[in-house]
């Protein structure tokens, strides 16, 4: 059974509507993205234990963990090579990353001119000796949620 | 296979291997406004019909499987899903079913993690239905139906979005469970949306059998018979369009899918336009399996997420899935530490390229676009580095150097490439 314009009513409609770009503004304003939306993680230094499960899971490599003698950690951040996974929150035993919301991204992922940009530090600490033990017992007491996987990778 | 059997991949760049009757030859990409991908078809024409086509793919290689071999299973699971760029949470399920196994956690995972898993999958499969028959009806010059269906895409895209955070990577399964949960309040916020979302689909449905301007440009336009489709093996929605009703997940079914009420849609037709409407009646299919599902997610509850341990025992597992463009195949060898051994990726697209270009024997050149797009192409995820030397049957694995090395060679010197 065919027919002729099918779609008539359909194209008088938009006639009637004028052009959709229109109201791109405003339909952008009216539908922000998802208060969960997963972009850049960032890591809570507070809560951070340098166990480094996030670098260990990462599958771009753009997290990593640098050492030095003194037991001194620190976790750095590629930013334009992150591909917005979330791995890394889902795996922490800390819960010491949130993903952010973070809706400017052409600025930040894309100008490779300055370094800050393009190199971001999440977290310092200590890894080992007694501020670090004292945090995994504080997690230990907690009852995290993944005690077994932080033994695994703290070597 | 019978006398008549010539492979489709290979054609002579001399043009010696090409059917003695026909007097033209033309050549469709690799970079062409019509393809999104990279692929190189060599039309053989006699006047306006065309005798034979052919193929030849394999010009965007990323090694994946390679990368994955360097990393964990825990990495994995965030590349295979860039696999495809739209069906990644296929890859995603069916790679993390693999791991599921090999851990030997298989039956410990909860119906709830099932649950949004096969939403993962079935709004998968909605939106890529959606987008796919929108730029059939790009190809068949019928633009409006395109501008109408990829807006309400948008829809299931939201709803996609809202779910996991991402509109085309859901990425939403993990080893042992799922990332996220679905909370009560998203639920009730996605179901008037995908009523309105059925509603559209039936409406773009009603287009596809009724508006004269696109069934005319699709009905009885390159027809696979059924005896040709099973010497071709076609599967998916191609096979299905033939007559050959295979579908994995009816097959054999993985997740919920034995417990939830569905039909398997198929047509004895075998033209484009019943390929067309398999897939709208599979979108349609599908936005009622997701409010079966959302359903069932508001009454069930249970662990999300189990705990799988690194390091992979030893062992091997092949296992499909329905993706939407067909059947997919993963196969995974575990040597018991925290990275693969091996692990190969079958591309549902690879099994219907013969099946399609079968189809196009003795159409008018025009009708090209359509017949090509009928299998949904998506090559950048079916090309594998696998060179078969095809007069001895030689087959080589060669690193990146000496691929280079050897081919400027061949172009250099003019000699070939084996």
């Amino acid at each position: 059974m065919k027919k002729i314009l099918v779609m008539g009513g359909e194209a008088l409609k938009n006639q009637a509507k004028g052009p959709v770009t229109k109201h791109v503004l405003k339909r952008i304003a009216d539908h922000p993205p998802p208060e969960d939306i997963r972009t850049i993680p960032r890591i809570i230094e507070d809560r951070c234990i340098m166990c480094g499960t996030c670098v260990n899971v990462c599958p771009t490599h753009c997290l990593g963990m640098e050492k030095d003698d003194k037991d001194n950690g620190m976790i750095w951040l590629q930013r334009a090579q992150c591909m917005w996974c979330g791995h890394c929150q889902t795996y922490c035993p800390k819960d010491a990353i949130h993903i952010d919301r973070d809706p400017v991204l052409s600025n930040s992922l894309f100008s490779f001119n300055v370094r800050q940009d393009y190199e971001m530090i999440c977290a310092k600490g200590t890894f080992k000796g007694e501020k670090a033990d004292k945090k995994l017992k504080e997690l230990v007491e907690e009852g995290g949620k993944l005690i077994e996987e932080i033994e695994e990778y703290r070597s | 296979m019978t006398e008549a059997y010539r492979s489709r991949f290979r054609t002579l760049t001399d043009g010696s291997d090409a059917p003695t009757d026909a007097d033209h030859h033309i050549f469709i990409g690799p970079q062409h406004p019509w393809a999104e991908e990279p692929a190189h078809f060599i039309i053989h024409v006699k006047g306006e019909r065309v005798v034979e086509a052919d193929i030849r793919i394999g010009f965007n290689l990323r090694g994946i499987e390679k990368a994955m071999e360097a990393r964990t299973w825990r990495q994995n699971t965030m590349l295979v899903p860039r696999a495809c760029g739209i069906c990644s949470a296929v890859h995603q399920n069916v790679y993390v079913r693999v791991v599921d196994r090999l851990a030997g956690i298989e039956d410990q995972i909860s119906e709830r993690a099932r649950l949004i898993r096969m939403f993962s999958l079935e709004a998968e499969r909605v939106h890529s239905h959606i987008l796919w028959y929108g730029i059939l009806a790009h190809d068949a010059g019928f633009d409006t139906l395109l501008h109408i269906t990829w807006r309400d895409r948008e829809i299931i895209m939201d709803i996609v979005e809202d779910f996991s955070g991402n509109r085309v990577n859901p990425a939403l399964m993990l080893p042992g469970g799922v990332k996220r949960d679905i909370p009560i309040d998203k639920i009730k916020k996605a179901r008037p949306r995908i009523n309105e979302l059925i509603k559209q689909v039936e409406y773009h449905r009603k287009v596809f059998t009724e508006e004269a301007s696109i069934r005319n440009r699709l009905e009885n336009v390159g027809i696979l018979t059924k005896e040709d489709a099973k010497k071709t093996t076609p599967n998916g929605p191609t096979g299905r369009g033939s007559g050959l009703p295979f579908d994995v997940r009816k097959s054999f079914p993985y997740e919920l899918y034995d417990k939830i009420d569905w039909n398997m849609v198929y047509y004895n037709e075998g033209d484009v336009l019943a390929t067309t409407l398999v897939r709208v009646d599979e979108t349609l299919e599908s936005l009622h399996m997701c409010n079966q599902i959302l359903d069932r997610l508001e009454s069930t509850q249970g662990e999300l997420l189990i705990r799988v341990k690194p390091r992979v025992p030893e062992g091997s597992y092949m296992t499909r899935g329905e993706a939407p463009r067909g059947e997919d195949i993963h196969y995974g060898i575990a040597n018991g530490t925290d990275k693969p051994e091996r692990y190969k990726i079958r591309a549902p697209s690879l099994g219907n390229i013969d099946a399609s270009l079968k189809r196009m024997d003795g159409e008018y050149i025009a009708d090209m676009p359509v017949i090509l797009r009928s299998y949904d192409p998506c090559f950048s995820c079916t090309n594998r580095v696998m060179l078969i030397n095809d007069k001895t049957g030689e087959k080589m694995i060669l690193h990146q150097d000496e691929f280079a090395k050897r081919a400027i060679k061949a172009k250099r010197y003019n000699r070939p490439f084996f």
